[in-house]
C-alpha cells in the first residue's frame, strides 16, 4: 500500500485530542464520523456517488488486517473493523441488520437505487428490533449524473418509519453520522443518512476529533422481537410509531432543526434542507440577508419536526420560501402543519420562482428565487458573462464517456458486430448498466434496451415470449460480471426454468469497473474472499450451453457467438478478459502500436486521385470489408485478380458483400462501359485457372442484370455534365470496344471526342459478328449508346481510306486513335478453290449474315468449320442452330488443351452436340457431288490419315488480318513509340501490335491509348494502370468448370441470397481510400484522424493490439523497437 | 479575512483533473486557507468532460456558478471553451494546448473549434491568459497536468502558494512518481524565468 494512501488511512483512524482541521469530501466525512462513533462492520455495494465511502473502508480493513501494520500501528489496528462488498445491496443490508442484531455497530452504504433493492429488509426490521446500531447511508443523484433516476430517497424515512438525517455540508455529514449511530443505538431502529452528489463529492473544512476505541463483542439474545409473525405486527406498528414520537428523539430534533431569527424584525422566513442550504448561506453572507430573514434549517427530516416548524410559523411569518431539491417533502409537511394549526402564511416552494422538481439547484437558481422572494437585487457587480460567450460555448463537439482504450468490452462488442449483423435492425440486444453500457453509445450502438441493474436477462426472456415467432433472430442479453452476481442469477435461473430461447453474454472483466474497480465474487485479486467460478455456477443453474472465450481472439469470438446464437434454448457466453484498469493482472506490452500512413486511407487501385471512385464510405461498407477480413476463409490479394480495365475489383466485391449492388455496378462503370457485356462474354483472365478465385464475371453479370441498376446511368451523366472541357479534340477511328473505351475515358477527362465508323451503327465485331445467343445485343447497344449521351460525336458510314484520310485527321485533331480492328478474314486456299459460292464462308461474313438473319442452310446438312478459336466456336454453334438436324464438325490444328478458343466456348460447343476433331487438318477436298465435297482430314501432328467426310458447307475461321488501311511498318511498332507514324496517332485494339484479341484486351488497349493521348497532350502524370493485367492476358482461362459456368448454363435465376452465400468466404484485400471503419465501427479513443489519416494517441493507447485486427487496410502494426522508459509511467 | 476566490477546472477524464483539485485542497489546507471543492465524479475515467471547482474563503462551499470563476485551469482547449461561461472580465486563465480529439470530431459529425481564435478572444476579454503551447518531451504525459499547474502559479494572485503545493505533492504523489511529479511541477513554475511573460 502506498505512502499517500497510508497517510490518509492513518489520519482516518487516529484519535486527535486537539481537533485536527482537515478538508475532506462529504463521503470521507462519513467514514470519519462512523469511526468516531465506533463502527464495527461495513457492508456495501458500489454505486456513485457513494463509492468513496466503501472504498475507504475497504482500504481501512486491508490496512488493519496487514501483519506489518499491526506491528507498526498497534492502536490503529487493535479492533479491526469488518468490511465486505456484498453481492448486492439487499444482502448487504440484511447482513448489516444481522450484525446489529448481534449487538454490533454496522454501516451500510449504497447509491439511491441500491436502497430500492434493499428495501424489503428496510421495511420489515423497524417492526422488530436491533441491539447494536445500524446506519444506512443512501446517496441520491439529483440531475442524474450517473444514475437511472433521480428519486428522492428522503421518502424512505417516512415510508419505513425510521429517522432520517439530511446533511448539507461535509462537516454536517460527519457530525450527523456520529449522531445517527448514537440515535440508532438508543432507539433501536436503523437510521438513514441521506446524501446527494454535491455533498458527497464536495470538500469542506472541519475538525477530526477524539475517538475512543470501544472494542465491541457480539452477542445474541433470544427475544420474541426477533420473530416476525403476523400476530405481532399490529402491536409492533404502534410500538414503532410511539418510538418516533417519544422522548429519545427530542434532543436530536432540536439539535438538527434550528431556527435563526432575523436581526431586524421580519415576517419573511426561509426553510432550507440539504445542499441548497450551502447555496443559500453563501448568498446570505455575501448580501447580509440574515439581517432580514428568519431561517429554519432542517437536518433531521424524519420524524418531521412539526413542533419546530410550528414555532417557526408562530414568529408571525407571512411569507415563507422553502428551498429543497427534488420532491416537496419539507414543503408539503410545512403546509400540513400550517393547515392543521390554522396558520395563514404564504408558502413558496416548487413551481414558484422557477424552482423545479427536477434536477439540481445551483447558486444561480437559489439567487434568482431569493431575489424574487425578497424583492432585492442580489447581483454581484463583477459577475457578468463575457460578451458572445453564449455563441462560443454552445454547439461544441460533444464528449460523452467512452470505453477506455484497450477495454475488453470493446473487443467483445466488435466481435459481436462482425458476427451478428444488425445494421438493418434485425437483432435485439438487451443491455445492462455498468461499463458495458457505454457500448450502447455511438459508434458501437450495440444496445436496444437498458433499464435498471439486472434487467438485461429478464428483458430478453420477456421479449422472447412477447415476440414469439415474429422475431426471426434470437434475442441477446448483455451484462457485466458485476450485474450478473448482483441480480441476474435468479433471472437466468428463471430463463432456464421457463424454457426461454435467449443468448446471454456476460462481459467478465473480473471487477465492478464503472465505479472504480471494486471486487466482486469473480475477482481474482487478493481479496481474502473466495473466488467464484462463473462458468461452473451457470452450469449449476441448469444451462446446457455455456462457454468462456477471450474477446481479443477475434476469430474465435465470432465463431462462438454464432454457435451460441444457433443453439436453441438458453446459451451463455462468458467473455473473459480483465479490465484494463487492473494493471497488476496484465502489464502493458512494451511495444507501441502505430499506423502506417502509406496504407491508411490510401487507394490501392489507381494513383490519380482525380479519377472518380464510386465506392461509398459508410458503416456498412466498412463492416463488409472487416467481415471479409476477419471471417473470410479464402484471402486473396487483389493483385491476384487484376483487370486490364483496372476495375477496382476490391471495391466491387466488397460493395457486393455489403449488399450494395448499385454501388458495385457504379464501381465497374467508373473504369469502363461494358459491365453487362463483360459479364456475358469476358474470358475472365482475372479469375485465373485454379478455380479458387472470386467469380468476378458472374458477379458483374448479376449486378448488371438488375434492371434498375443497369438502366440508371444518371451518376456518370451527372459527372460528365459537371466536367470542365479542356478544349482538346480527339478523333477515334473504329467504333468497336477498343475505340469506344478510348472515347469513354477521354470524354470523362474533358476532351471533345469524334468517333468515325464505317458501319451504320456502333459496336464493331461485338455487335455484328458475335452471335446473339452469346451476347444480349440490346444491353450492349444501351452501353454503347451512353457515349452519345455523354457528348461523343459519331460519324457513321465513314471509312478510313475513302471518306477520311489519316494524315488529314492527324492535322485536324490534336490526336487520333486508330482502332479499326482486324476485319480481313483469312482464307484456306484448298477450301477457296474447291467449294462453290454459297457453300464456303469465312466466319466473319457467316456470322454477320447469321446475325442479320440473312442465311439459310439446307436441312440435314453437314457443316465443317475449320479453326480452333472463338470465331470457330461461334460459327459452329450458329451453324448448329441453323441446321439442328444436321451434323456440325469442327476441325482444328491444335490439340484440345491448346485450342485458342476460350474454354467456356469450347464447352458450349460440345454441349451443343458439335464434334471437335482436334489435331486435324484438311489434307484434300474431293470433287463436288451435288454441291457436297468429300473432305479428307489428317492428323496434324503425325500426318496420318484421320477420316473423310461429306461436307455440304465449309466455314473457315482461321484468323483475322488487318485491312491494308495503314502503312505496313506502322503496325510493326509498339503503340507508344511512333517511329514513322505521326506522333499524335495511336493504335488501339486488335490492330495494336501484341494486343490480346479479346474483349477485355480491346478495352484495356483502348484505355491505354487514351492515357497515351493524355500524356502527349496534357502531360498527364500517371501511367496506364492496367498494364500488368494487360500483359498477363492469356488465351486459356478457368480450366475447370467454375461456379460461373455451372450456374449460367443451368439457367438458374440468380438469387441475391445465393450470391451472398457463395461470396461470403472470400476476402479480396487491398488498401482503400474510402475507409473510415475504425472510427465508424470500433471507436477506440486512442485512434483519431489528423489530416485525413488515422493516428494512434500514444498517451492513451493501452496497446491491446486489437486495432491491428480491425483495420481492413492492414495499416496498423506493432512497432519493432521497445518504448523509451519515460513513457512507461502509469 | 481571507478574500473569496473561485477557481474552475476543465479537463477530459483521465487527464488527472480531479487529482489536481485534491492536490490544491490539500495545499490550501496546509497553507491555513479555508477551502471548499466540488466535482462531478464517477464517469471521469471514461474520457468524458470533467468539471471541478474550488472556492477559497469563509462561507464558501466549493460551488462556482456561471460568471463566477476568478481563475480557470483548462487542461484541454475544447473543454476550456466549453466552460467559457464561467468566466468574467476579471478572470485569469491557464489553458493547455494539447488537443484530445473526441469521437464526434473524428467521425466528421462536427469539427474541432478554432483554438487560436478562442485564445485570441480570451486575451481580448479577460485579465490574463497563459496558453501553454510548448512541448514537454521530458515529462511523462500523465504529469502534464502538474506542469500546467506549475504554469498556473504565474497567474496574478494565484490563491495557493507554490511551497504549499510542493508540500501537498509530497503527501499525495505515489512514491515511485514523487521525484518526477516535483520535476514536472517545478518546470512549470520556472517557465516564466526562462521565457518571456505572456500577458497581464
Amino acid at each position: 500500500m502506498n505512502i499517500a494512501l497510508n497517510q490518509k488511512i492513518t489520519r482516518f483512524l487516529t484519535s486527535f485530542e486537539e481537533p485536527h482541521e482537515v478538508c475532506v469530501s462529504g463521503n470521507e466525512a462519513i467514514v470519519r464520523g462512523a469511526l468516531e462513533a465506533g463502527v464495527g462492520g461495513v457492508f456495501s455495494y458500489p454505486g456513485t456517488p457513494s463509492t468513496e465511502i466503501s472504498e475507504a473502508f475497504s482500504h481501512i480493513s486491508r490496512f488493519q488486517l496487514s501483519r506489518s501494520n499491526q506491528a507498526e500501528y498497534p492502536s490503529l489496528t487493535s479492533s479491526p473493523l469488518y468490511f465486505e462488498y456484498s453481492v448486492n445491496e439487499k444482502v448487504a443490508l440484511e447482513k448489516a441488520i444481522a450484525f446489529a442484531i448481534g449487538r454490533r455497530h454496522a454501516l451500510c452504504c449504497m447509491k439511491n437505487v441500491g436502497l430500492n433493492v434493499a428495501s424489503d429488509a428496510l421495511m420489515t426490521i423497524p417492526y422488530q428490533t436491533i441491539t447494536g446500531s445500524l446506519v444506512i447511508v443512501v446517496c441520491d443523484d439529483p440531475g442524474c449524473h450517473s444514475s437511472s433516476n433521480e428519486q428522492d430517497s428522503r421518502r424512505w424515512g417516512r415510508h419505513a418509519s425510521v429517522p432520517l438525517f439530511d446533511p448539507a455540508t461535509p462537516e454536517e455529514a460527519c457530525q450527523m453520522t456520529r449522531e445517527a449511530f448514537s440515535l440508532s443505538g438508543k432507539i433501536r431502529l436503523p437510521v438513514i443518512l441521506r446524501m446527494t452528489t454535491r455533498v458527497s463529492h464536495a470538500r469542506g473544512s472541519f475538525d477530526f476529533r477524539q475517538m475512543e476505541p470501544r472494542p465491541a463483542r457480539g452477542a445474541f439474545e433470544r427475544s420474541p422481537r426477533h420473530i416476525n409473525i403476523p400476530a405481532r405486527t399490529a402491536t409492533a406498528h404502534q410500538r414503532l410509531l410511539d418510538k418516533l414520537n417519544g422522548d429519545i428523539l427530542v434532543p436530536f430534533n432540536h439539535a438538527h432543526n434550528r431556527i435563526t431569527r432575523a436581526k431586524n424584525k421580519s415576517d419573511f422566513g426561509i426553510i432550507v434542507g440539504g445542499v441548497p442550504t450551502a447555496y443559500f448561506l453563501e448568498q446570505a453572507c455575501a448580501h447580509q440577508l440574515t439581517d432580514d430573514l428568519n431561517i429554519l434549517k432542517i437536518g433531521l427530516l424524519n420524524p418531521f419536526p412539526d413542533d419546530v416548524v410550528l414555532d417557526f410559523l408562530s414568529l408571525g411569518l407571512t411569507k415563507i420560501l422553502v428551498l429543497e431539491e427534488l420532491d416537496p417533502i419539507i414543503e408539503n409537511s410545512v403546509r400540513v402543519v400550517a393547515q392543521k394549526n390554522a396558520i395563514h402564511v404564504e408558502i413558496f416552494g416548487k413551481g414558484s420562482f422557477q424552482l423545479s422538481l427536477t434536477g439540481e439547484y445551483s447558486q444561480d437558481i437559489v439567487n434568482h428565487a431569493l431575489a424574487l422572494f425578497t424583492g432585492k437585487t442580489l447581483e454581484n457587480k463583477t459577475t457578468h458573462h463575457l460578451p458572445d460567450s453564449d455563441s462560443l460555448s454552445m454547439d461544441l463537439p460533444v464528449r460523452p464517456p467512452n470505453l477506455c482504450a484497450g477495454c475488453p468490452h470493446r473487443a467483445t462488442y466488435y466481435g459481436l458486430k462482425l458476427a451478428l449483423p444488425r445494421e438493418k435492425g434485425e437483432l435485439i440486444m438487451c443491455g445492462d448498466i455498468g461499463c458495458l453500457g457505454l457500448g450502447g453509445l455511438p459508434p458501437l450502438n450495440m444496445m436496444d434496451t437498458v433499464n435498471h441493474m439486472g434487467m438485461s436477462v429478464s428483458m430478453a426472456q420477456g421479449l422472447d415470449r412477447a415476440l414469439g415467432e415474429s422475431s426471426n433472430r434470437k434475442i441477446i442479453a448483455l451484462l457485466g460480471d458485476g450485474s450478473f452476481f448482483h441480480s441476474a442469477i435468479p433471472s437466468l435461473l428463471n430463463a432456464v426454468y421457463t424454457n426461454a430461447n435467449i443468448t446471454v453474454i456476460i462481459f467478465d472483466n473480473r471487477t465492478i469497473a464503472m465505479t472504480g474497480c471494486q471486487d466482486n465474487p469473480g475477482a481474482q485479486d487478493d481479496t481474502g474472499f473466495q473466488h467464484i467460478d462463473i462458468e461452473a455456477l451457470i452450469r449449476g443453474l441448469g444451462v446446457e450451453w455455456v462457454k468462456t472465450m477471450n474477446p481479443f481472439e477475434l476469430n474465435d469470438t465470432c465463431h462462438m457467438v454464432q454457435q451460441a446464437v444457433d443453439f436453441r434454448g438458453v446459451s451463455v457466453l462468458v467473455s473473459k478478459s480483465p479490465c484494463i484498469m487492473l494493471s497488476k493482472l496484465d502489464p502493458r506490452p512494451k511495444q507501441r502500436v502505430t499506423v502506417d500512413g502509406s496504407k491508411c486511407r490510401i487507394c490501392g487501385n489507381h494513383a490519380d486521385a482525380a479519377l472518380h471512385c464510386s465506392q461509398v464510405c459508410n458503416i456498412e461498407s466498412g463492416l463488409a470489408r472487416a467481415r471479409a477480413k476477419s471471417l473470410g476463409e479464402t484471402h486473396i490479394d487483389a493483385r491476384q485478380q487484376l483487370c486490364p480495365a483496372n476495375i477496382c475489383n476490391h471495391g466491387f466485391v466488397s460493395a457486393i458483400q455489403a449488399e450494395d449492388y448499385k454501388t458495385a455496378l457504379e464501381i465497374v462503370r467508373d473504369k469502363m462501359l461494358f459491365a453487362h457485356t463483360c459479364g456475358e462474354i469476358c474470358h475472365r483472365p482475372c479469375e485465373g485457372d485454379q478455380g479458387d478465385r472470386i467469380p468476378i464475371k458472374f458477379l458483374k453479370k448479376f449486378v448488371a442484370s438488375l434492371e434498375d441498376n443497369f438502366s440508371d446511368f444518371s451518376q456518370i451523366i451527372q459527372r460528365s455534365k459537371e466536367q470542365k472541357k479542356n478544349g482538346l479534340q480527339v478523333a477515334i477511328v473504329g467504333a468497336g470496344p477498343a475505340g469506344l473505351s478510348s472515347a469513354y475515358d477521354l470524354i470523362q477527362a474533358g476532351y471533345a471526342v469524334t468517333v468515325y465508323e464505317r458501319d451504320s451503327k456502333a459496336g464493331g465485331l461485338l455487335k455484328h459478328v458475335i452471335p446473339d445467343f452469346r451476347l444480349d445485343k440490346s444491353k450492349y447497344d444501351q452501353e454503347t449508346g451512353l457515349l452519345e449521351i455523354l457528348g461523343v460525336n459519331f460519324r457513321y458510314n465513314t471509312s478510313l481510306g475513302k471518306s477520311i484520310q489519316l494524315p488529314q485527321l492527324a492535322t485536324d485533331f490534336d490526336a487520333v486513335i486508330v482502332a479499326v480492328g482486324l476485319s480481313q478474314a483469312d482464307t484456306l486456299a484448298v477450301i477457296e478453290n474447291s467449294f462453290a459460292e454459297g457453300r464456303k464462308f469465312n466466319s466473319t461474313d457467316f456470322l454477320h449474315a447469321f446475325n442479320s438473319d440473312e442465311i439459310k442452310l439446307e436441312p440435314g446438312a453437314t457443316v465443317l468449320i475449320i479453326g480452333g478459336g472463338n470465331a470457330a466456336m461461334d460459327a459452329a454453334r450458329a451453324a448448329q442452330k441453323l441446321n439442328p438436324g444436321g451434323r456440325t464438325v469442327i476441325s482444328c490444328l491444335e490439340e484440345k488443351a491448346s485450342m485458342p478458343a476460350f474454354q467456356e466456348e469450347i464447352d458450349h460447343a460440345i454441349d451443343a452436340g458439335i464434334t471437335i476433331l482436334d489435331d486435324s487438318c484438311v489434307a484434300g477436298v474431293g470433287t463436288p457431288d451435288n454441291g457436297r465435297h468429300q473432305v479428307y482430314l489428317n492428323r496434324y501432328s503425325s500426318g496420318e490419315s484421320l477420316e473423310s467426310m461429306d461436307v455440304d458447307y465449309a466455314i473457315t475461321a482461321i484468323g483475322q488480318s488487318a485491312e491494308a488501311l495503314l502503312p505496313g511498318d506502322w503496325l510493326q511498332t509498339d503503340q507508344n513509340e511512333p517511329g514513322g507514324m505521326p506522333d499524335n496517332i495511336f493504335i488501339a485494339g486488335d490492330l495494336a501490335a501484341g494486343n490480346h484479341q479479346s474483349l477485355i484486351g480491346a478495352i484495356g488497349s483502348g484505355k491505354k491509348a487514351a492515357i497515351a493521348v493524355r500524356k502527349k497532350l496534357e502531360n498527364y502524370a500517371y501511367d496506364y494502370a492496367g498494364q500488368t493485367a494487360l500483359d498477363n492476358l492469356t488465351g486459356n482461362a478457368a480450366g475447370q468448370r467454375s461456379f460461373s459456368t455451372l450456374l449460367s448454363s443451368a439457367g438458374i435465376k440468380i438469387d441475391p441470397q445465393l450470391i451472398q452465400q457463395k461470396i461470403k468466404p472470400f476476402h479480396l484485400h487491398q488498401t482503400c481510400e474510402r475507409c473510415n471503419h475504425c472510427i465508424d465501427n470500433f471507436g477506440c479513443p486512442s485512434l483519431y484522424k489528423l489530416n485525413g489519416r488515422i493516428v494512434v494517441d500514444q498517451q492513451s493507447c493501452n496497446r491491446c493490439g486489437l486495432c491491428i485486427d480491425v483495420c481492413p487496410n492492414n495499416a496498423i502494426h506493432w512497432e519493432t523497437e521497445p518504448v523509451i522508459k519515460i513513457l512507461e509511467i502509469r | 479575512m481571507q478574500q473569496r476566490k473561485k477557481l474552475i477546472l476543465a479537463s477530459v477524464g483521465g487527464q488527472g483533473g480531479v487529482f489536481l483539485v485534491n492536490l490544491l485542497v490539500e495545499a490550501a489546507t496546509l497553507a491555513g486557507l479555508k477551502v471548499g471543492a466540488s466535482e462531478i465524479h464517477g464517469l471521469s475515467q471514461r474520457g468524458g468532460s470533467v468539471t471541478a471547482s474550488l472556492t477559497f474563503g469563509e462561507n464558501t462551499y466549493g460551488f462556482v456558478d456561471e460568471a463566477q470563476a476568478d481563475y480557470m485551469i483548462g487542461l484541454e482547449p475544447l473543454e476550456a471553451q466549453r466552460h467559457l461561461r464561467y468566466l468574467h472580465p476579471d478572470s485569469r486563465a491557464v489553458i493547455d494546448s494539447h488537443r484530445m480529439i473526441p469521437h464526434s470530431v473524428s467521425s466528421q459529425q462536427t469539427s474541432y473549434p478554432d483554438t487560436d481564435a478562442f485564445i485570441r478572444y480570451l486575451k481580448g476579454h479577460i485579465r490574463q491568459v497563459i496558453y501553454v503551447s510548448e512541448e514537454t518531451q521530458d515529462i511523462a504525459p500523465i504529469m502534464r497536468n502538474l506542469y500546467v499547474l506549475g504554469r498556473a502559479s504565474e497567474l496574478k494572485n494565484f490563491p495557493v502558494p507554490v511551497a504549499s503545493i510542493q508540500q501537498a505533492i509530497d503527501k499525495m504523489a505515489k512514491p515511485k512518481l514523487l521525484k518526477a511529479s516535483h520535476q514536472a511541477f517545478v518546470k512549470g513554475v520556472d517557465f516564466r524565468i526562462t521565457e518571456t511573460v505572456v500577458d497581464v
